[in-house]
């Protein structure tokens, strides 16, 4: 075998020369003393380069970094992808409520909307922790639309009043949907605090 | 580390981040924790300005906590936190100076070096005492192109495989080899003349 490149040699001591190669380098280095001088002499400069100190960090950097970390994205954005699957849901059923106010499907759909609140309660902490404020809510909009049915069912036609359902609708769902962001934003801020007082 | 511990390293940064995901700001302290002083070797070696590199290993905590929903499994954690350092180092030299300049066909120059004699001269170590070693090594990696540098320490100080560092800067693995190789025959012969 001939003398390796001096790259080899560096593969060799890093235990990145293929097992053959490195057998027959082995073999060689027996009796090849020019090879054998320039292995000690990269071993012994590797490991001299690997011993560089560390950068000093203050004692407190930790706490710096965890005091000043931002929100965490993922939690908004599950929040987002939750109240907005489930509030446009709601949007829709809001709006067959109002539609079939004086029909068969009223009941159908305030069962509907109670069972999805319900659903909501239990994946969500948040939802579960105010559910009985969006009860509530729910029979307050149940009021509103009864009347708003009524008044509607005086001025405009079948088309006119699911339009007007739908638009209703969707202000509403947007207005809880803004709720439910600015309350995630205000409990995301407040724990970097609870941990400053630990 | 064997190959053992570093899967079992990793499962517990995974780990962590899922915590982290769920809402446990412990989980990310401890990541901070594991994770403050390696960055902070690497972007202290990279920008050699002290309070500079707090504020930039600060900000790289701070960045992959914005964006850890982002991050995924089948990548490793150590190097998704470096590729970020060094997105942030690429930042930093594009607003500071003008682009650097590589030269590839410079790069394969010494893959064909043959063996050349040994010289009759002491070794790197016998020559300076341990001191006056560092502070020579510390000086001529500063000496070394920055595209050279970079791949020396991800390699050598902060002990990643040439398959970790190809991963954090996009690179193939035999132009990650070559250059740490250029890197450490370039470090070598400056240390030598000095």
């Amino acid at each position: 075998m001939t003398c390796l490149k001096i790259k080899d040699i560096y593969a060799c001591l890093e235990n990145d020369l293929p097992a053959e190669l490195r057998t027959k380098f082995e073999e060689h280095l027996k009796s090849c003393h020019v090879c054998k001088q320039i292995l000690e002499d990269r071993r012994v400069y590797l490991e001299s380069i690997s011993r560089l100190p560390d950068f000093e960090l203050p004692p407190d950097f930790t706490d710096r970094v965890m005091a000043n970390l931002p929100e965490l994205g993922s939690l908004s954005g599950v929040w987002l992808a939750l109240a907005g699957g489930i509030y446009f849901l709601f949007s829709l059923l809001a709006v067959i409520l109002i539609a079939g106010i004086k029909g068969s499907l009223f009941p159908v759909s305030l069962e509907i909307i109670k069972y999805l609140f319900k659903l909501a309660s239990d994946l969500s902490h948040f939802v579960f922790n105010n559910f009985q404020q969006l009860l509530g809510l729910l029979k307050a909009i149940k009021v509103f639309s009864e009347l708003a049915a009524g008044v509607l069912a005086d001025i405009f036609s079948v088309s006119g009043q699911t339009l007007i359902s739908l638009i209703l609708g969707i202000i509403l769902a947007m207005t809880i949907f803004w709720a439910l962001i600015r309350t995630t934003r205000i409990s995301q801020r407040s724990e970097p605090h609870e941990n400053k007082s630990q | 580390m064997n190959k053992k511990t570093l899967e079992t390293a990793e499962s517990e940064d995974s780990t962590l981040v899922e915590r982290c995901l769920k809402g446990d700001r412990r989980a990310f302290e401890m990541l901070v924790r594991k994770y403050q002083q390696p960055l902070m070797n690497y972007l202290g070696r990279m920008t050699q300005e002290r309070e500079l590199s707090l504020d930039f290993t600060q900000e790289v905590f701070m960045r992959a906590y914005s964006a850890l929903h982002t991050y995924k499994k089948k990548y490793k954690f150590s190097t998704w936190l470096f590729r970020i350092a060094s997105n942030l180092l690429i930042d930093y030299w594009r607003k500071k100076k003008p682009p650097l300049v590589f030269i590839d066909s410079a790069e394969n120059e010494d893959e064909s070096q043959p063996v050349h004699l040994p010289d009759s001269e002491p070794s790197i170590s016998e020559r300076y005492e341990k001191k006056e070693l560092i502070a020579a090594i510390e000086k001529s990696l500063r000496e070394l192109p920055r595209y050279l540098s970079e791949l020396f320490i991800l390699r050598h100080i902060n002990d990643f495989s040439y398959e970790e560092i190809a991963a954090i800067k996009k690179l193939p693995v035999g132009t990650v080899k070559n250059r740490v190789f250029q890197a450490k025959e370039m470090l070598r012969t400056k240390l030598e003349e000095k």
